[in-house]
């Protein structure tokens, strides 16, 4: 008797959801856009690019004061000092980018030879690789003030990223991982940054994740430097109690890819300050 | 009347006794050797490399192997087994929850929502 109950509704959940869980990026952007659109009718999409200070005027007020003091400034120039410094063949990092570096709107993209996600930080060690530099490490203050530099200049670049046939994949696993549930507290990320955003966590507004991927790399004050948006992965998988993965691992590029393209078309506005 | 009395007290005095020496037994029984422990703590690890093969680990499964190894170490294999069972219950939730996640992801689609 249970079996036949789970055998039929397993028919049934994969005769009305597996359709929508294979719904192709395109519908799943307007679904994921259409779904903040109601749940916050008094806010401009584009304004989710603030993140929790898009949803909240007074935090949004005290922030904006920070900001005529950008704790990531130091960051921004050292990032810039990175960038042009020579490599030992005479090269520098602007050999490997086009656009003189501003690319970070088209970031992550699908390499269909490596059949992998590549984030911008995984650029920046090809770039090295390409250059017979050794690799940095992904946790390494480098590879964040050089996301930093190249975020500042490629500030107001419209998101553009490129979901072919054969990133499909990637994209649908960095999708189910969003939407799963995980850790101790048993919550995905779209608990916290869909069904709750706007509620408060303590004395947090939680964000909408549409406007997430924009603002990175971002100088939290809790963690006194800039750190890129696998580090802050990291921190909300061991706050609900899931272990962290390691930054730049496969899942996470995935989920990077999944997020930056449900925000296709805002503008790039890191580095960023929060609390 | 008398005899009655003493007869009743006997009684009771031997079930007392009786008493004591199963609960002696049972405690006897219960002790806990530290292969047992070593067993149950290889057990909680083997359920949580599965689980973070999932991608889905718990920080507390970790938190509560590495507790239970610590007071085996130190001696105390009943509260290490404790510790141990504890860490296999909570890797064995982490891998129930990757298997039924593998599915049920699927209902947090804001177009489901929508249609709720």
């Amino acid at each position: 008797m249970m079996f036949s109950i789970r055998r039929t509704l397993f028919i049934l959940q994969s005769i009305f959801i597996l359709p929508l869980a294979m719904a192709n990026p395109e519908s799943d952007r307007e679904s994921f856009s259409a779904y903040y659109k109601d749940r916050f009718p008094g806010v401009e999409l584009t304004a989710h690019v603030d993140g929790a200070y898009a949803l909240d005027a007074q935090k949004k007020e005290q922030w904006l004061a920070m900001e005529d003091f950008p704790p990531y400034e130091f960051a921004i120039d050292d990032g810039e000092t990175l960038f042009n410094a020579p490599f030992s063949n005479g090269k520098t990092y602007a050999a490997c980018f086009e656009n003189d570096g501003a690319v970070k709107h088209l970031y992550p993209y699908f390499d269909t030879q490596e059949r992998q996600v590549v984030t911008l930080a995984v650029a920046l060690n090809k770039c090295r690789e390409l250059n017979d530099e050794e690799t940095l490490d992904y946790a390494s203050e480098d590879i964040a003030l050089l996301s930093t530099y190249i975020a500042y200049i490629s500030r107001d670049e419209k998101i553009n990223i490129k979901i072919g046939p054969e990133g499909r994949a990637a994209y649908e696993k960095g999708k189910q991982y969003y939407y799963s549930r995980r850790g101790q507290l048993n919550f995905a990320c779209s608990h916290c940054h869909m069904q709750m955003s706007g509620m408060k966590l303590r004395a947090e507004t939680l964000s909408a994740s549409l406007g997430h991927v924009t603002h990175w790399p971002t100088y939290r004050f809790k963690w006194q430097e800039v750190g890129g948006l696998h580090k802050r992965f990291i921190e909300c998988n061991e706050q609900v109690g899931a272990e962290g993965l390691a930054m730049q691992s496969e899942t996470y590029r995935n989920l990077e890819y999944f997020l930056s393209f449900m925000s296709q078309g805002m503008p790039i506005n890191g580095p960023a300050s929060r609390k | 009347m008398l005899k009655l009395q003493i007869g009743y007290i006997v009684i009771a005095l031997l079930l007392s006794t009786a008493g004591v020496t199963v609960g002696a037994k049972a405690e006897v029984s219960k002790q806990i050797t530290s292969d047992e422990v070593q067993k149950l703590i290889s057990r909680a690890e083997d359920i949580h490399a599965q689980a973070k093969e999932k991608q889905n680990g718990w920080v507390m499964t970790n938190q509560l192997i590495a507790d239970a190894v610590e007071v085996l170490r130190n001696g105390d294999p009943e509260r290490a087994h404790t510790l141990a069972l504890r860490a296999v219950k909570v890797a064995t939730a982490s891998m129930d929850q990757a298997i039924r996640e593998s599915k049920s992801w699927m209902m947090r689609l804001p177009d489901h929502e929508a249609g709720k």
